[in-house]
Formats: C-alpha cells, structure tokens, sequence
C-alpha cells in the first residue's frame, strides 16, 4: 500500500500485516523533524519503498545534483527495498510543472531517457523500477507505440519496470490502443512491481486521479497481468478523496487474491 | 523540432494564464489526439494538472489565509499568483513563497490588508515547519565581543505585522473557524518571532527593542554595528541576547564563531 498520511496514526496503532509500504519519496526530501518521526516508526515495522516524482528522468535539463544527494541521503537513511520513479519529464528551461509531462515516443527520446535512467542509477549506486505513464495526448513525431517505446527505454537503460496497469487501461481509452498488446509486449523479467488505482471519467477523457476504487475493467487487465507476470508484487494507490485505510486495504487484499489465485500463462 | 525545444514551448505553454489562439494552435500542432478532432481536451487536462498541484501545495502552507479569503477568492488569487510566481524549485514544499506580498498588491482586498500579513505568518510557519533540526545553544550566554555575531537557528523567522494578527492565528489553530473574530485583527503593529520547538512551528511575540537587534543580527550585523545603527546601549543588547539565549534559538555552533572576546 501507499503510505498516505491520514493513515498513519491508525497504522503505528494497528500495524495491520500489510507486507511493505511505498513511500512518496519527495515528501521527505525535507529535513523536517516531525514528518521523520513517525516514517521511522513506520520503518521499525515494515519494509518499505520510495517512489519519486522529482527525478525529472525524461527532461533535457541538467540532472539535479541536489535532488539525488537527498534523495541518496534519505535512501541510506531508510533503506527502502527499491527506488522508482516515472518515464516522463516534470520540469524544463528552469520551470517546474510538478506533473508527469510525455515524451514522444522516438529513437531519440528512447536514448535519450536511457541515458538519464543509466546517470541516475550511477548516482543512486543502485538499479530503479521505471513507472510507465498516463497520457492525454500523443505526439505527432511519434514513431513507434508506447509499449515499443516502454520496452526499448528499459531495455537500454537496463533498468527494471513498475507497470502501472491502470495507467495502461486509461491510455488505451484516451489513445485509443488495445492494452492486452501492451501487457503482451512487456519484458517479463524486467516487471517488478505493479501499481493498481482509480481513474475519472470526464469530458470523454480518463484522468489518472487515483481517486476512486479499481473499476472492472482495470482488475480484468490486471487479472491478464498478474498471469503473465506472476508472483509480482502489486500496490494500491489512492492519493486522493482517500478514504479509510480499510477501504484501501481491502482492495490491497483483492489484488492480492488475484495474485495468488492464478497461473502463469505466459 | 527538439526536444529540448518542445519541453521549452510546451511548459511554457503551461504557464500562460490565457494563451493565445496563435500560441494554442502551435501547440496543439504538436499532437494528435485519436479521440477527438482537436487535443483541446488533452492539454486542459495538464493545464488542469499543473493549477491543481500548485494550489494544492498552496493550501498545505495557507490554511487560516484561506479560511480568511473563502475557498473561491482563495482559488481565484492563487490561481493568478502561480501565473506569475511559476515554481523554480523541483520540491513543492518551497512553492507559495511570496504569497503575502502578491496579496498585499491586490486592490480587491486593500480593505482587508490583515490577511497579507497572515499570509507571511503562514509562510514563516511553514518554513520553520521544514526547517533541518539544528541543537541550540544552552548554558549561560558566553562572551560575546563587539565585533562579533550571533547565529540564531535557521528555523527562526521574523514577522513584523502592521495589525495584530496573533490571536486570531493562535485561537485558529486552536479551535478552527470557531477560535477568532474579525474584531481582533485591530491595526496596531506586532512583532512575532516564528520558531521550531523540535519540529513544532511557534509563534512568540516580541517587543520592538528585541525585534531590533534580532533583525539586525540576522542581516549580519556584528554587535557594535548594530550597537551603532539602533542607538539602542549595549546593555539592551546583551539582555536581547539572553532572552533568545533562554528561548533556545540561538544555534549551537555560534561559539565556533566568535572573533573577539572582548565582553561587551
């Protein structure tokens, strides 16, 4: 499960069995006393993982020095299972969106991203899982697919994956793809994570919100998923209107469930 | 087209309040978008993405500002504040900054030139919320020389407000909407230090003389300079000294920096 502050009071009570938590990275870049407090009693009792949104993999900016000293410093700190972070770009020319911009999906691009992904993995001194997006639009200059694109950038950075499998689903709706081809085209042995959540429908475009409960057809992809990819760690996100930490959880245990239950057709 | 130059046009893009039609349609040149005829709905959703997140962050740091402007004046302020003020910093806990200035500039609340000043309050709050955990000084206050100067902690900050603001922030904090009155943002200046007790943010208010030599010592005045400038006597200063000594928010390693240890 996502680690989500108004959970935590109830978790350090509870410490319900959830096997790890994933832990927004950036939140914690600060040097904070409080927020430290309770992610260190958090830590005495579950593993846990960073995912990050700052690493800027896919911007045509410098890498940011400081960003990876802290995050390195927070790293050694924690000692999070692993470390990820998204195939996008977040900021350029020294302006910061703090979304998850696309990429055209082009030779350049792919070697461009690569490369980037191999620089920050030097500077963590470890391999990272990159997370495939959400996307509203598509790039003219565009020359292959997006799941060509998600396999040749981790293939050539040699770095593993974190399929989003709800981000798949609302690309494929929005891009107008069959997301069966893109589970289909994913490097088995590069999977190691999964991530599940909810989406919104609005003005005929899906929105990534992680806001509501994994719809039907999301858990039906993800059922195809788990089977190819089996024994693949998955979490919930839910990042907004977040509601009580047994709603999230049940639907940690669903996935789980899924997890379990089916066989490897792949 | 490079992409250095797309991600250049296309943040840009981003941060204009009202691009135009000419702006638009290079843009939306750039993509096709299978569902629909024209990426319009596409790119509002980034646009949306971006208003979103930075007001989100905005809302973590300005809770009583927001309460003091209503939810849609705050929206609608902030709005036009992250157009003109884009984040610099790829950590969004260090966006809004400069939020209470922006405010005191709007004519629409000249009437209410209280909230601006809870707006920095707000801000020195946050920041000390963040602030690295840094030991401070204890004991008895040592020698200080003239041309010496004191280092308090990076979490203390100054606010010098033209109302009293205080009360109303203090009693907000403490039993939300039902803890202040408009009455007790009177206009009479007020001095408040701003400080981490172990991570906690506080808010103590202080007299003009303290304000004083603080503000002069965190501009990095030694003590005769600022002995100098204020024509306050030495004696004021060193009991300044010592009730910030008491207050903790003097930093430790300030001994390590003595130049003179010639007592004042």
């Amino acid at each position: 499960m996502g680690l989500r502050s108004p959970h935590l009071s109830g978790v350090l009570e509870n410490k319900p069995p959830v096997p790890w938590f994933e832990v927004m990275a950036d939140n914690y870049l600060n040097q904070g006393e409080i927020p430290h407090r309770a992610l260190e009693k958090i830590r005495t009792h579950y593993p846990l993982t960073f995912h990050c949104l700052g690493m800027n993999l896919g911007s045509t900016e410098v890498l940011n020095d400081s960003y990876f000293k802290r995050l390195s410093e927070l790293i050694e700190r924690y000692q999070p299972q692993w470390i990820s972070d998204h195939l996008c770009w977040v900021g350029a020319n020294g302006l910061q969106s703090h979304d998850l911009l696309p990429l055209p999906y082009t030779a350049d691009a792919v070697s461009h991203a690569a490369s980037r992904i191999q620089q920050a993995q030097e500077k963590l001194g470890r391999r990272m899982l990159i997370e495939n997006l959400s996307g509203y639009l598509r790039f003219n200059q565009s020359e292959m697919t997006e799941w060509e694109f998600v396999k040749a950038v981790v293939e050539k950075a040699d770095c593993h994956l974190l399929l989003d499998i709800n981000n798949i689903y609302v690309n494929s709706e929005n891009l107008r793809f069959d997301p069966y081809l893109y589970i289909d085209a994913m490097p088995v042995d590069r999977v190691k994570e999964m991530h599940l959540a909810g989406h919104l429908r609005t003005e005929g475009i899906l929105v990534d919100n992680h806001g509501s409960a994994v719809c039907d057809e999301v858990w039906d992809l993800y059922r195809y998923a788990a089977a190819r990819f089996p024994q693949v760690p998955t979490l919930m996100e839910w990042d907004l209107n977040i509601p009580a930490f047994e709603v999230v959880w049940a639907e940690a245990q669903k996935a789980q469930a899924v997890l379990s239950g089916v066989s490897h057709v792949a | 087209m490079s992409l250095e130059q797309l991600q250049k046009e296309f943040i840009e893009f981003l941060y204009t309040a009202k691009p135009g039609e000419e702006q638009k349609n290079h843009i939306r040149s750039y993509f096709l978008d299978p569902q629909h005829s024209d990426p319009h709905n596409g790119l509002k959703i980034y646009r949306g993405n971006l208003v979103f997140g930075l007001i989100g962050a905005m809302k973590e740091t300005y809770v009583f500002t927001r309460v003091l402007l209503g939810e849609n004046n705050f929206n609608f302020f902030s709005r036009d504040f992250l157009y003109q003020n884009p984040s610099r910093d790829s950590d969004l806990i260090q966006y809004g900054g400069g939020f209470g200035d922006f405010l005191a500039g709007r004519e629409e609340i000249q009437h209410l030139a209280f909230i601006p000043e809870v707006a920095r309050l707000e801000w020195a709050l946050e920041r000390a919320f963040y602030a690295p955990p840094e030991p401070s000084l204890t004991g008895e206050l040592p020698e200080i020389g003239r041309e010496s100067k004191l280092r308090f902690k990076n979490s203390v900050r100054l606010v010098q407000s033209a109302y009293k603001i205080h009360k109303a922030w203090a009693g907000f904090t403490e039993k939300g909407v039902d803890g202040f009155e408009g009455e007790m943002f009177k206009k009479e200046p007020e001095s408040l230090v701003v400080w981490s007790d172990e991570g906690s943010p506080r808010v103590t208010p202080v007299n003009e003389i303290l304000m004083t030599v603080m503000k002069e010592t965190m501009a990095g005045k030694t003590t005769s300079a600022l002995v100098r400038s204020t024509g306050l006597s030495e004696e004021n200063v060193r009991e300044a000294y010592w009730f910030t000594l008491k207050q903790g928010w003097i930093a430790d390693d300030f001994k390590s920096n003595l130049t003179d240890f010639h007592s004042i």
